[in-house]
């Protein structure tokens, strides 16, 4: 019988053939396979990020120059009031430098900022990731925080040549240590659920007992510092509604999350000086 | 080598492609839509097994690819689909649009509920069924809207590189 006649004849048969192969494909292959495909596909997404970029480009120029004028004073207002922090962050960092000095605490983890746009955003029902244009040639690792000025965006779960993939903070993988603004007791955050037509959410699980919260009296969530990835006090979002759990020893609620995430245009992750923190 | 999975697998990576930038507008609200069940019609009701098997097993790749499933998962799912579909289109109606658009309909819904399964059960258990409901609905209301379209695309395509589907449909073995 010719392979031709086999494969009209039985073709369930030759599902299993196939299906038999990919299984016993050496693990390597697979990922050398889904690294090329998503090289492949990833220069036609650069482009449509790029021309959205030229549109915007082009619907900005049509504003009058007053307008322009007082964004550029906006702007000015804004620069000096940044001017002020980093001076008062300099003073505080010296300051902190010299008491772990003084009392010979471990240093803190130290980043670099990467600035990267979003290329794609991929909120699907069950997961929520974005496509940033920046990968390996900007030395971005996997597992690094990405921020923005709300807070934290999310952490970088795929690295490729010039793209990265990043698991949003409402995405169910992500989950990390958090704790309620200016209390120290860490407990665990997760993204997700998700409903659609609203702002993305999160739960709080293993929360002490006295810390209380309602959509009236919301607590700031922020990151605990815990695990080396993110560091300690960046914004998570508003702990909503806290309620006991069944075991009675924790609490556990919802979070609500920044509604900007999602309609990010660009991306700060931090890069740590120090590889092995990741 | 032949131009039919060629054609088809490119086709399938445009609306790969088309359904991602539909999806990065849509997060505002934040809904997506499913496409895949698109992938099967064409390749299901016009082509031989061989080359359908081929252009559907690639077309899911390239969908995996981006996606954050286990790699291939989708292309067996495809292929099985593709394989069911084979074995029963001698005995479904296959003149016009609406047997390759209801073919879509039902297989989007195999492919878009048996995505929990292949994501795992803590990611699976987080979506809220509003959701589930309303992309899955949008998913549907988009792959009707598109289907046309694209069935269109990959016949002129085919047409194209010398692939008359029609004809070969009507010869001994045929589709038809």
């Amino acid at each position: 019988m010719s392979p031709l006649h086999f494969i009209r004849q039985r073709p369930f048969a030759v599902l299993g053939i196939v299906g038999l192969l990919w299984l016993l494909l050496p693990v390597a292959a697979k990922r050398l396979a889904r690294v090329s495909l998503f090289e492949f596909g990833a220069p036609a997404d650069f482009a449509a990020s790029y021309a959205r970029d030229l549109q915007q480009f082009w619907s900005l120029r049509t504003r009058t120059t007053n307008e322009l004028l007082q964004t550029a004073r906006d702007l000015a207002n804004l620069n000096a009031s940044y001017e002020a922090r980093i001076q008062e962050n300099e003073t505080l960092r010296e300051e902190l430098h010299r008491l772990q000095d003084i009392l010979r605490l471990p240093s803190n983890p130290e980043y670099r900022t990467e600035i990267a746009r979003v290329v794609r955003r991929d909120f699907s029902t069950w997961s929520q990731r974005l496509v940033i244009r920046k990968g390996r040639n900007a030395g971005i690792p996997a597992g690094a925080p990405v921020i923005f000025n709300g807070g934290v965006v999310g952490r970088v779960a795929e690295v490729y040549a010039y793209t990265a993939v990043v698991d949003l903070l409402s995405s169910p993988a992500l989950r990390l240590a958090a704790a309620v603004d200016g209390d120290s007791r860490p407990f665990s955050f997760q993204g997700g659920p998700n409903p659609p037509f609203t702002q993305a959410r999160g739960t709080v699980e293993f929360v002490p007992l006295d810390v209380y919260a309602s959509p009236e009296t919301p607590k700031r969530l922020v990151t605990a510092g815990l695990g080396g990835v993110f560091p300690a006090g960046i914004v998570i979002g508003h702990i909503q509604n806290l309620e006991l759990d069944t075991n009675g020893l924790f609490k556990s609620g919802t979070v609500l999350l920044d509604p900007r995430l999602n309609e990010l245009h660009e991306v700060a992750v931090l890069v740590p000086l120090n590889p092995e923190q990741l | 080598m032949d131009p039919r999975w060629i054609v088809i697998v490119l086709a399938n990576g445009l609306l790969v492609f088309l359904g991602g930038q539909l999806n990065h507008y849509l997060a505002h609200l934040p809904v997506s839509v499913f496409l895949l069940g698109l992938f099967l019609p064409v390749a299901g009701l016009r082509l031989r097994f061989r080359p359908a098997l081929i252009a559907v097993f690639l077309s899911g790749l390239v969908a995996d690819a981006a996606r954050p499933v286990p790699f291939g998962s989708s292309a067996l799912l495809l292929a099985l689909l593709l394989t069911v579909w084979h074995a029963i289109r001698s005995r479904l109606p296959r003149g016009g649009v609406a047997p390759a658009i209801i073919g879509a309909l039902l297989a989007n819904l195999v492919l878009f509920f048996a995505q929990p399964l292949l994501l795992g059960g803590a990611v699976a258990g987080s979506a809220t069924l509003g959701r589930i409901l309303v992309d899955f609905g949008a998913s549907q209301l988009a792959l009707v809207l598109l289907g046309p379209w694209f069935f269109a695309l990959q016949e002129q395509a085919l047409l194209l590189m010398g692939v008359n589907l029609a004809e070969e449909a009507r010869q001994p073995g045929g589709a038809l």
